[in-house]
């Protein structure tokens, strides 16, 4: 069977159509690999481990952010279109800038800031049926792939919403009792880039390759933070 | 610098890091801490903090928590599983330093792992190990990890150079270490990185098999460099196989981990006629047997004919519940679920597959080299494994000697001064990168990579034959004549082609050296199997092998006697 | 005469407005979020039910914006023709003459369907903060919006249109 790829390219002049023979299964990925090889050498595309833990491969299949990687072609599908994930500046063809997502990540201080006397000690016992894990274990698993963020109606470039990643991050380190840096993270949350830009369009849910409900993380971060059902 | 030299950019840097897995990293936040006034830069062929293998790893980190455990025990089987052909000192650095990295990382760096009931640290089971000490969270372990020392990136503001290829190490006109010659793969542009201390940290070269784990990055760059550098290697022979690597076909996805976790679970393994064939192999320890003795079998099972029409074998854990294998193995039931197979309650095809390289460059417990100034950490160092590496005890030495390297990086930059690369080194390094975009009518790399993977695994797989091995040697040495005459169209921004065929000349470089290392060693030992040699040779009179490089020729081969400073194998019988 | 001349005029810009602001959406939404492509996918998709990856709920988010704008802009050119009473009640009569003309009853009846759509979204959008409900959830309350938004706008213009069409 062969596959009809329209493939956005940054050089306009480029080939953008491309005739695959398909196989199955056949990842978006392996379409990718497929015209790579065997029609336009310098198609330019970014992947690395390809199977959903790197997060480096985020594109947009059919309009939608997903990963190439684990996107499977349905048996019958004659039709692709890849476009580079929205909300970045794109770098070539359909490599992206991520830096506006790094920017938004970087700004919620990301890594637990412990207190002084925890550094080198014996680690935190908190059994995992606490409070505490189960609010964050559900939203652990993060694989800063962006999806959610180009996949978000506010948080698209060029705009200063924190984005659903950022706040899901967010969520857990505000829970981790080990962190000394909640009241700085609440007053960015509750700010003016915070949860209140969120309009529930529920477009980083729905993208999260790991199964993760980024929006019911700031739908709690809205609520204070703790977990409170 | 010569006349045709293209233009660069120098850096200069006081630490300069190669890699960005958990070795790179962990490197780049020690070296910070113990003297934040350094300037470090992080050098990364792919996105800092998510390309290479750490990042994958699924399973965990073996680390002493338990009083009931001991570092000695820990000591005693990894040299149990490496076949006794560690290097003893580094070995039991490792499992020395492990318990403090575990503390640091949900400590300073900020992991969490999972928890026992009482909400300590839980600790799992993992093959040949004679404790429950794998620590882990969920199996998906290395993402805690890599996105955690990522964040880490972020506080202590190192230079990132992202999507930066480093070419090759520079020396002054003395012979000092002065740097090292990078391409920035987004531009196209060459950089000069001036650095008083650089560490190599890249990872392995298994993706030279055509069916393997890690991911696109581990191309050997770091180990190729240090050869092109004139460095020793050691145990290249030794390449690890995975036992249950995924079959999907054509796709990308063959060769990913399904993790062992399942057959320490109880998971059986049968061949297409429905045999449990590790009854023939290994009738006491079955499944739960070493990755090596496991792996050999299923391929056994596979080229005498009892394999499926793919070139696999099953793995059936369905028998335990699907209710019960979907909770424990959430993730490697969605990695079978994404092409329609079911982890949970069906038998999936699985084959071995290329997954770590024990072999490397020699280094001492502070990851320093033969050359001053130069350290090496993790998969591209050799030595810690000896002949087979255990599950769990790839993410330890990734971390633990990052951290070392990290530790001693920042002494040696007080004491090392900036040299000035040698410029016609500097030029040569330069232009032989740029060779296959001014060369016309050549070949495309792609095809050779296919050749290369094909050929590795066919003739220097999972079992090994002089015959076969002489015939690698040559083909290798046509591939690398005719990858030193690729032609690449396309422009020098993000050119994945140009990329590729640089690529191809490390592995090429790397494969070399395995290939004839692997026709050294005359017995089976580890993850090196000879069916022409299939017994181990005496224990207690080990060698291991070094290859030196010698110019544009193959490496020059020396073997040296294990030294057995902490355990003999004899003792550890007793 | 006149006034009715500008009011028109007026009316014109604010119909363009609002088909320029639903056109900026349009092309910010591809630019940000992927946004509005329709095509097979996402006919499929949406045939899928709508929770499925939130299509649904994000089409809501668009039509809220350029409901809620939509309004406001009419609005404002709303309170100018009214506060023409203030200056000649003849111009008000001339001017709102306009009103009971068909296509105007028409423009209004889309008007009542933004209006209705844009408050019982609002409302949707409460209800998911204040119940977590979930992105199923709120696909099936934009389902509810929806029904509700076709009853209120289908009975309201047997209303507006009735003297028309000569009721």
């Amino acid at each position: 069977m062969t596959l009809l790829v329209r493939v956005a390219r940054s050089d306009p002049g480029a080939p953008a159509e491309f005739r695959v023979e398909t196989f199955h299964p056949m990842t978006v990925l392996d379409v990718l690999l497929a015209i790579q090889r065997e029609h336009e050498p310098s198609l330019g595309f970014r992947f690395s481990c390809r199977v959903a833990m790197c997060g480096t491969c985020t594109i947009r299949v059919d309009g939608r952010s997903a990963l190439a990687c684990q996107t499977v072609l349905p048996e019958d599908a004659t039709r692709l279109r890849l476009d580079p994930a929205a909300g970045f500046p794109v770098v070539r063809d359909l490599i992206t800038d991520t830096t506006p997502f790094w920017e938004q990540w970087a700004r919620i201080t990301p890594y637990v800031v412990p207190a002084d006397d925890a550094v080198g000690g014996e680690p935190a016992v908190i059994p995992p049926d606490s409070a505490e894990r189960e609010a964050i274990d559900p939203a652990l698993d993060c694989i800063q792939c962006g999806a959610c963020f180009s996949s978000c109606g506010i948080a698209g470039q060029p705009r200063t919403f924190l984005g659903p990643a950022a706040l899901n991050r967010a969520l857990v380190l505000i829970q981790d009792s080990r962190d000394t840096a909640t009241r700085e993270r609440r007053e960015l949350v509750a700010g003016a880039d915070g949860v209140d830009r969120c309009h529930y369009i529920y477009g980083c849910t729905g993208s999260c390759p790991k199964g993760l409900d980024p929006a019911r993380s700031i739908r709690r971060l809205r609520k204070g933070g703790r977990d409170d059902g | 610098m010569t006349a045709d030299t293209p233009d660069y950019e120098e850096i200069v840097t006081d630490v300069a890091i190669v890699g960005s897995g958990g070795a790179g990293l962990m490197c780049a936040l020690h070296c910070h801490e113990a003297d934040p006034g350094l300037d470090i830069t992080v050098i990364s062929k792919g996105a800092v903090g998510r390309s290479g293998c750490t990042r994958m790893v699924q399973g965990g980190f073996n680390a002493v928590l338990d009083p009931g455990d001991s570092v000695d025990a820990h000591f005693r089987d990894t040299l149990a599983g490496g076949k006794y052909l560690n290097d003893q000192d580094l070995a039991w650095t490792l499992v020395n330093d492990a318990p403090g990295v575990i503390r640091e990382l949900e400590t300073r760096v900020g992991c969490f792992f999972d928890r026992r009931p009482d909400g300590r640290i839980k600790q799992k089971a993992f093959a040949g190990q004679s404790f429950d000490r794998t620590v882990h969270r969920g199996d998906l372990t290395g993402i805690e990890i890599m996105s955690r020392l990522r964040d880490q990136m972020l506080r202590i503001a190192a230079r990132e150079l992202e999507d930066v290829r480093a070419l090759d190490l520079v020396f002054d006109a003395a012979g000092r270490l002065a740097g090292l010659t990078c391409l920035e793969v987004q531009t196209g542009r060459f950089l000069l990185v001036r650095a008083r201390v650089v560490v190599v940290a890249t990872g392995g070269a298994a993706t030279m098999y055509r069916i393997a784990a890690p991911a696109r990055e581990k191309t050997g760059d770091g180990v190729a460099m240090c050869l092109r550098a004139g460095l020793p290697v050691r145990d290249m022979e030794m390449l690890q196989f995975h036992p249950t690597g995924l079959l999907t076909g054509r796709s990308r996805m063959t060769g990913a981990v399904l993790e062992e976790g399942l057959r320490g679970a109880g998971a059986h393994l049968y061949n297409a006629r429905g045999e449990r064939y590790m009854e023939r192999y290994d009738p006491e320890r079955m499944e739960r047997s070493t990755r090596d003795v496991v792996s050999r079998a299923s391929y056994t099972e596979i080229v005498e004919g009892r394999g499926t029409e793919a070139g696999g074998v099953f793995i059936d854990i369905s028998h335990l519940g699907a209710e019960w294998v979907e909770r424990t193995f959430k993730g490697m039931v969605e990695r079978t679920r994404l092409f329609g197979g079911d982890l949970a309650r069906r038998p999936v095809e699985v084959s071995p597959t290329a997954h770590f390289h024990m072999g490397g460059v020699l280094i001492d417990t502070d990851c320093r080299t033969d050359v001053p100034g130069l350290l090496v950490a993790g998969e591209d160092a050799g030595g810690v494994h000896g002949a087979n590496r255990l599950g769990g005890n790839g993410v330890a030495e990734s971390t633990v000697f990052g951290a070392r390297a990290g530790d001693t990086a920042a002494r040696l930059a007080r004491e090392r001064v900036h040299g000035d690369a040698d410029p016609n080194a500097v030029g040569e390094s330069f232009s032989r990168a740029t060779a296959p975009l001014r060369s016309a009518g050549g070949e495309l790399p792609y095809p050779l990579t296919a050749e290369l993977k094909d050929l590795m695994w066919q003739s220097c797989g999972v079992v090994r034959r002089r015959d076969r091995l002489e015939d690698a040697r040559e083909r290798l040495a046509e591939l690398a004549d005719r990858a030193a005459r690729l032609s690449v169209p396309g422009p020098v921004a993000f050119n994945p082609a140009w990329q590729e065929s640089l690529d191809l000349v490390n592995q090429l470089t790397v494969a070399r050296v395995i290939v004839e290392s692997a026709l050294a060693r005359d017995e089976t030992r580890g993850a090196h199997a000879r069916s022409d040699f299939p017994d181990s040779g005496d224990d207690g009179d080990l060698h291991y092998i070094v290859a030196t490089p010698a110019g544009e020729d193959v490496p020059r081969l020396t073997t040296r006697p294990v030294e057995y400073g902490r355990l003999r194998p004899q003792e550890a019988a007793s | 005469m006149i006034a009715q001349l500008v009011f028109l005029a007026g009316f014109t810009v604010v119909t363009a407005v609002i088909i320029a602001f639903t056109g900026m959406v349009a092309v910010g939404a591809r630019r940000t979020d992927g946004g509005t492509h329709v095509g097979a996918v996402l006919r499929s998709r949406l045939a899928r039910r709508s929770y499925d990856r939130g299509e649904g709920n994000r089409w809501a988010f668009y039509a809220h914006r350029v409901s809620g704008f939509a309004v406001f802009a009419f609005l404002a050119l709303h309170i100018l023709d009214v506060s023409a009473y203030a200056w000649s009640p003849g111009m008000y009569d001339d001017v709102h003459e306009l009103y009971s003309t068909v296509p105007m009853r028409v423009f209004e009846c889309g008007l009542l369907a933004a209006l209705a759509f844009h408050a019982l979204n609002g409302l949707r959008l409460v209800a998911i903060d204040v119940w977590d409900v979930g992105p199923v959830g709120a696909a099936r309350l934009l389902d509810a919006v929806a029904g509700l938004t076709a009853v209120l706008t289908l009975g309201g213009a047997v209303v507006i249109m009735w003297p028309a069409l000569g009721g």
